[in-house]
């Protein structure tokens, strides 16, 4: 079971009771509460392939996209929760939303069909920080793109977000060089990363810049065992 | 506005559409044929599958902030909306091809199109939903 509510109307907060749940690793049960209006992380470690599916399905579970999954929102399931919709939005970092990076169409269709509200201002500036246009090619977002466009769209959103990151070595490199904890950490919204670390990526220099900023309110390295089907 | 824009330019070309078929029919005497060319030829099939980019937006519509029930009211609002001017639009027609053949229709066409149009808007309408089931389970 795993239980989001309101603390003293600011705050989100999931109480997680894997239990009932589809793991039965220790490590995935030391979870037990994760405030959603704040920054966490949880890095999957990829042993084996099928974390990565794991990983993924849990990022969904989270933003409330399957059906019994147990995770209640002021006592209500998540899955077609209008009111936690509004209150966050979920991004697959392999996934391209948008054909284009003009910022004022992005933001309209926002305000028009999402009714949520976009800052113009910082996702143009981030577009730009990021180099986003280089990677944008024939109205196609390259894989690095993608997951830079989904951190600049993210930051400028007025919502909580929930990411899900394929972490690979280049990713990694790219994300240190642009600083995004300083980025994350800046943002007045809070930002949950479900990230899964590739076979190929250097775990210690991950954990290395995780400690090094120690800005972070949660962060949580996860190795499964052994996943329920 | 851009939407409506385009979706009055589409209406437009429909229109147009339909009065070339009527035109291009107007010696034929097989009125079945006529209004059933009428049918699949422009009217509803074209109204209909314009949505097909708000199916396409299911998974981007889930991300950024509709629930699941909201996506299923809006499209079957699309739908309702689109077979309503589908039938509109093809009242307008028969009108206009009754006109340009001197008002020689018979009640049993009309009625015989209508069912079709009817059984077609349907069919499609449980496919689509059918095809969201799937896609919002």
């Amino acid at each position: 079971m795993i239980e989001l509510f309101n603390y003293n109307h600011s705050h989100i907060f999931a109480s997680f009771n894997f239990e009932e749940a589809k793991i039965l690793n220790d490590e995935i049960r030391k979870i037990n509460k994760l405030d959603l209006y704040k920054n966490n992380i949880l890095v999957f470690d990829n042993v084996e392939e099928k974390t990565r599916t794991f990983s993924h399905l849990f990022s969904e579970d989270l933003a409330g996209l399957h059906k019994k999954t147990n995770i209640l929102y002021n006592c209500n399931d998540v899955y077609d929760n209008t009111k936690y919709y509004m209150d966050r939005i979920y991004l697959n970092s392999e996934y391209q939303h948008f054909n284009t990076l003009y910022e004022k169409i992005i933001c309209e269709e926002f305000l028009v069909r999402y009714k949520k509200a976009v800052d113009q201002d910082k996702l143009k500036t981030l577009i730009k920080d990021f180099k986003i246009y280089k990677e944008f090619k024939k109205d196609k977002l390259t894989k690095l793109g993608k997951v830079l466009f989904a951190f600049a769209l993210g930051l400028s959103c007025y919502s909580n977000i929930i990411m899900y990151i394929n972490l690979d070595k280049k990713i990694l490199d790219l994300l240190i060089d642009i600083d995004i904890l300083e980025y994350i950490n800046n943002n007045s919204f809070g930002i949950t990363l479900i990230i899964n670390c590739n076979a190929d990526l250097n775990q210690d220099k991950l954990k290395q810049y995780l400690n090094h900023k120690r800005i972070m309110d949660y962060v949580h390295f996860l190795k499964i065992k052994e996943v329920k089907q | 506005m851009k939407r409506k824009t385009n979706y009055l330019i589409f209406l437009l070309f429909q229109l147009v559409l339909g009065f070339i078929i009527i035109i291009f029919l107007k010696d034929s005497s097989d009125h079945i044929k006529n209004i059933l060319l009428y049918i699949v030829g422009c009217l509803l099939p074209l109204n209909l599958l314009k949505e097909i980019n708000e199916y396409k937006r299911v998974k981007t519509d889930l991300s950024f902030g509709l629930a699941q029930s909201e996506i299923r009211k809006r499209i079957n609002k699309f739908l309702r909306r689109d077979f309503l001017i589908s039938i509109i639009l093809f009242l307008l027609f028969l009108l206009m091809h009754s006109l340009v053949n001197s008002f020689n229709t018979n009640i049993y066409i009309l009625l015989t199109s209508i069912v079709i149009l009817l059984t077609c808007g349907f069919t499609y309408s449980i496919i689509i939903n059918i095809y969201l089931s799937f896609k919002l389970r």
